[in-house]
């Protein structure tokens, strides 16, 4: 296994800044990382998009927005920042689809990194 | 270790609360919940245990808001801060969130420092302000406390300028007793009690607050003529509500006219006002008023004049004498301070003093004292009057003064005076509060050549403890200990052990405030040492004192010069009626008491036991020659015998005889007075009797005369006898010694009788020096000599200083050819034997002193 600041960095988290938030404790970054594929947010956005229920949308995206914030996953973070604004005012919903794939997209490199950081088991 | 406070998160994202738990749980116990519903539950169980809520916003089944509004609408849990976690994109939910009632809010992404001093930050801050909310409120009794009283009386009053209110406090008189008695438990339940009255009868009109321990106080509205029923009754109630029914309490009441007044001082003098009736059995309320506010300005004043006045010189000092009971001679002053104020006049001590020792200024004073006082020991010095000693005050403060034995040193140095000369004396009160310091510093003081009194003894809380460990000389004891002892019989009074005491421990015994004759009869009898008071003299300016220092310093001065033999100047001079009229002893007695002292005799005995109690303390006798048992003419003929004794002028009465008057001048009467006359023409006579026939002085020196041996000053055999009759029970044991010279025949056989004259002499005053004043010495015969030391009961003490003193006698004559040697018997009179035969007991324990011992002492062992 590559070192946790290694992979971050070369996927383009901001170790230092996300470590402080871990109290420097990278068992329970990884604990919680274990925990995040378990979070059904992601899901919950897709299904809410699909159902054109934005409100339920906006609070799946939001909450989502929260946690991989704290997790310091920059990429993925933008992408979920990109549909929450315009989700949380309702504007531009031709272009959710799109965005909502960006996410997707990124998830899945989070995915690749999670590999990477277990050893290269998947998830 | 202290249990640590608890913090509720509430979030809906586990990845969230994990963190949380995370950052928060090293420094909190960290209680978790997913949602609003859960969160209202814990807190259902906590309750204000928790010290703090980490909130969510966005989450399913009850959100942020509803649930910050549940909570900030609940009083038990509307004081738990709450912290909203917001994402950090956008102001709305912050001023939301703020808005719903949260403390403040942190952005996710978490920054764990943040977190960490926010809700640190607030906990203590909530924390404070539940103390200060605490502190608003008296937690015995709920009302509220002294300081949040105030301000909400504050308040009230400039709220309601139209109103008029008025403060009443209460005290309760004897409330550390009923906490004794009945217990704290008590003591609280009728404090809670008086809780409950207060805020009945103040109702909506005002406003009640817990003063200090069992006092209270309210602002109220003024709706009442305050008068007794209304107080009786709230006593009466809290009586009913203790198990003691004997609460008293005690009301004060400040009507509030000046608002500018703080409400501090408002309490301040409704608590004065009750204060005032402290102990007035039946009044239950006094008002704050003129009276009162005058005698606050008046305190007010004395503060504020009383550095210009020392510096003005207003203070000056008055002494009083002190006499030498045994003979009445002056013994000393004691220094008192008086204050003549340039628009007050003369202020009483009684007044300023308590003033000054509350406000510190009393050690200033004191030290003036004493350099008056030196300064006045010093100027007797140059005018060449007897070296008395003044006493001066030592303040409690005083003692604390870590200079005093600095300024009291520099203070006698100024003035040249011997340390001894000033007697400094300290209240027994001082000893209670800090025993070791006050024995300490002073120890200090007496190593220093003070002479320590002790004063206002048996005042306070005497302790014997005290007596034990403080370094004493004299015992001052208090006028009204004095007062109250001599009321009672002679048997159960406790001066007598108080004297013992004394005398036990080496003390001498000043009593003061001595007002009445009968006070100084029983104080002469127990054998107390020196007395002050009214009877004798008022405290006079020091130029009065000089003049008496002057005319009586004289006396003394004569006395030392014949040292141990002095008499006693009259006190007041005492006058004898011994007539059979009563009607007119009593006319007698009326018109000239207050000049004599008059004693009443119906018939000859009684006039004789009178004579012979009094002796030369009668001025003169006024003797009824149809006086019966004996008869006039018998009386005449006593007085005659004794003449020499007693030499008291007579006065005979009688009818209007020519040869009555005869008879009666022939057998020695001074004078006649034919009956019926006038007592002016009386009055005349007696002071020509008393005048003519002798002086104090005069009566002294034919004494003197009579008694003393010409060549030594000691006592003649005459003089012993006359001492001896005038030995006092708490004189005994006595030693009686018998000295011989040993070699005085062969001296005076080789050197001739100067020599021989010269011997005597020096051995007449070895004796003076080695014994005290009061201890009788005389010149037995030819060469022996008679010594009685007072107080001298064990043998091996009296054995040691009989060998003293004829060891003295041998060093002092090492060097002559013949030695002058003395040899002598002592033995231990307890009064019940006559002289003669305790001087016969001497004189066996000196015959073998001089077969075994000669130049020793032996002790008659019967």
């Amino acid at each position: 296994m590559s070192g946790l600041k290694e992979c971050l960095e070369v996927y383009g988290a901001d170790y230092t800044a996300t470590m402080e938030r871990f109290m420097g404790n990278e068992a329970l970054y990884l604990k919680i990382f274990d925990l995040f594929f378990q979070d059904e947010n992601l899901q919950k956005l897709s299904k809410a998009l699909q159902e054109a229920d934005f409100t339920a949308a906006f609070e799946a995206a939001h909450t989502l927005k929260g946690v991989v914030g704290n997790m310091g996953l920059t990429p993925l973070y933008e992408a979920v920042c990109a549909l929450v604004e315009p989700l949380r005012l309702k504007e531009r919903q031709d272009e959710y689809p799109v965005l909502y794939q960006e996410i997707e997209k990124q998830y899945e490199t989070v995915k690749k990194l999670y590999c990477q950081l277990k050893g290269g088991k998947p998830a | 270790m202290i249990a640590q406070k608890k913090i509720l998160i509430v979030e809906d994202n586990e990845i969230n609360r994990i963190m949380l738990c995370g950052i928060l749980s090293s420094d909190y116990q960290v209680l978790q919940a997913e949602n609003g519903q859960e969160a209202l539950s814990v807190l259902n169980r906590y309750k204000e245990e928790i010290s703090l809520i980490l909130l969510d916003i966005v989450m399913p089944v009850m959100d942020g808001y509803t649930f910050l509004s549940i909570v900030k609408a609940d009083p038990a849990f509307s004081s738990i801060p709450v912290i909203v976690t917001t994402q950090n994109d956008g102001e709305s939910d912050e001023v939301a969130a703020l808005s719903h009632g949260a403390a403040d809010f942190v952005a996710k992404p978490y920054k764990p420092q943040i977190i960490l001093h926010r809700v640190a930050s607030i906990i203590n801050l909530r924390e404070t302000a539940a103390m200060i909310n605490l502190v608003q409120y008296d937690r015995l009794t709920g009302l509220y406390s002294k300081e949040f009283f105030y301000r909400r009386a504050k308040e009230r009053i400039l709220a309601h300028p139209e109103r008029s209110y008025d403060i009443i406090c209460s005290d309760i008189e004897n409330f550390k007793l009923i906490n004794d008695i009945f217990g704290m438990p008590a003591g609280d339940r009728l404090l809670r009690g008086l809780a409950d009255l207060y805020t009945t009868m103040v109702g909506d009109k005002g406003i009640c607050g817990r003063y200090n321990a069992d006092q209270f106080a309210c602002l109220l509205e003024h709706r009442w003529t305050y008068t007794d029923d209304l107080f009786i009754k709230a006593t009466q109630t809290i009586n009913s509500l203790s198990s003691a029914k004997n609460v008293v309490m005690k009301w004060g009441i400040y009507a509030v006219e000046d608002r500018s007044v703080s409400v501090e001082q408002m309490c301040d003098r409704a608590l004065l006002a009750a204060r005032s009736i402290k102990g007035r059995y039946g009044t239950y309320f006094a008002a704050y008023d003129d009276t009162l506010r005058n005698k606050l300005l008046r305190e007010q004043a004395i503060t504020n004049g009383m550095e210009s006045a020392l510096a003005q010189e207003q203070f000056e000092i008055y002494l009083q004498p002190k006499y030498c009971i045994k003979d009445d001679s002056l013994a000393g002053a004691e220094a008192l301070v008086r204050w003549n104020h340039p628009e007050w006049g003369m202020q009483s001590p009684a007044e300023f003093i308590p003033l000054f020792e509350k406000n510190g200024f009393i050690t200033k004073l004191d030290q003036f004292v004493w350099d008056r006082a030196c300064a006045a020991l010093q100027s007797w010095d140059e005018k060449g009057y007897p070296a008395i000693s003044v006493s001066v005050n030592v303040s409690r403060a005083d003692i604390y003064n870590a200079d005093i034995a600095d300024i009291l040193i520099k203070t006698v140095r100024k003035y040249r005076l011997p340390p001894s000369r000033l007697h400094l004396e300290i209240t027994e009160s001082a000893y209670t509060e800090n025993p070791k310091q006050i024995i300490d510093t002073v120890g200090r003081l007496r190593e220093l050549g003070f002479v320590i009194e002790m004063d206002d003894f048996g005042s306070g809380y005497s302790s014997l403890n005290m007596l034990n460990q403080m370094p004493l000389d004299v015992l001052k004891l208090d006028m009204k200990f004095i007062q109250v002892e001599t009321a009672k019989p002679v048997n159960q009074g406790i001066l007598r052990f108080i004297m013992g005491l004394a005398r036990w421990m080496n003390l001498s015994v000043v009593a003061e405030g001595v007002e009445t004759r009968e006070q100084l009869v029983r104080l002469r009898e127990i054998g107390c040492d020196y007395v002050q008071g009214y009877y004798f003299a008022k405290p006079m300016p020091c130029g009065e004192f000089e003049a008496l220092l002057n005319e009586r310093g004289v006396a003394l001065k004569e006395e030392k010069t014949d040292s141990a033999w002095t008499m006693g100047k009259r006190v007041t001079k005492m006058l004898l009626v011994a007539d059979e009229d009563a009607e007119y002893r009593a006319q007698v007695r009326k018109r000239l008491d207050g000049r004599y002292q008059v004693v009443e005799a119906a018939d000859g005995d009684t006039a004789l036991a009178c004579m012979a109690n009094c002796e030369y303390k009668l001025a003169a006798v006024i003797l009824s020659m149809t006086l019966k048992n004996p008869d006039g003419f018998s009386m005449l003929e006593v007085l005659q015998r004794e003449k020499t004794v007693w030499n008291i002028p007579v006065i005979a009465t009688g009818p209007w005889d020519g040869q009555l008057e005869e008879r009666a001048l022939q057998m020695g009467a001074d004078d006649f007075a034919g009956k019926p006359h006038s007592l002016q023409s009386l009055l005349k006579r007696v002071q020509r009797a008393v005048g003519v026939n002798s002086s104090w002085e005069r009566e002294c020196a034919l004494r003197d005369e009579a008694y003393r041996d010409y060549l030594t000053g000691l006592l003649n055999r005459r003089g012993l006898d006359y001492a001896v009759e005038a030995l006092r029970k708490e004189d005994a044991p006595l030693a009686v010694y018998l000295f011989d010279l040993d070699n005085l025949k062969q001296i005076n056989d080789q050197y001739g009788h100067v020599e021989g004259d010269q011997l005597l002499v020096q051995f007449g005053g070895l004796l003076r020096s080695y014994t005290r004043a009061t201890d009788i010495l005389a010149r037995f015969g030819g060469d022996e000599f008679v010594v009685i030391i007072k107080q001298m009961g064990m043998q091996e003490t009296a054995l040691k200083k009989g060998g003293d003193i004829c060891r003295a006698m041998r060093e002092s004559s090492f060097a002559k050819a013949i030695p002058a040697t003395a040899s002598a018997g002592v033995a231990i009179w307890n009064t019940e034997d006559c002289l003669d035969t305790v001087i016969e007991r001497a004189d066996e324990a000196l015959y073998q002193a001089k077969t075994e011992n000669k130049g020793g002492c032996r002790l008659w062992k019967g």
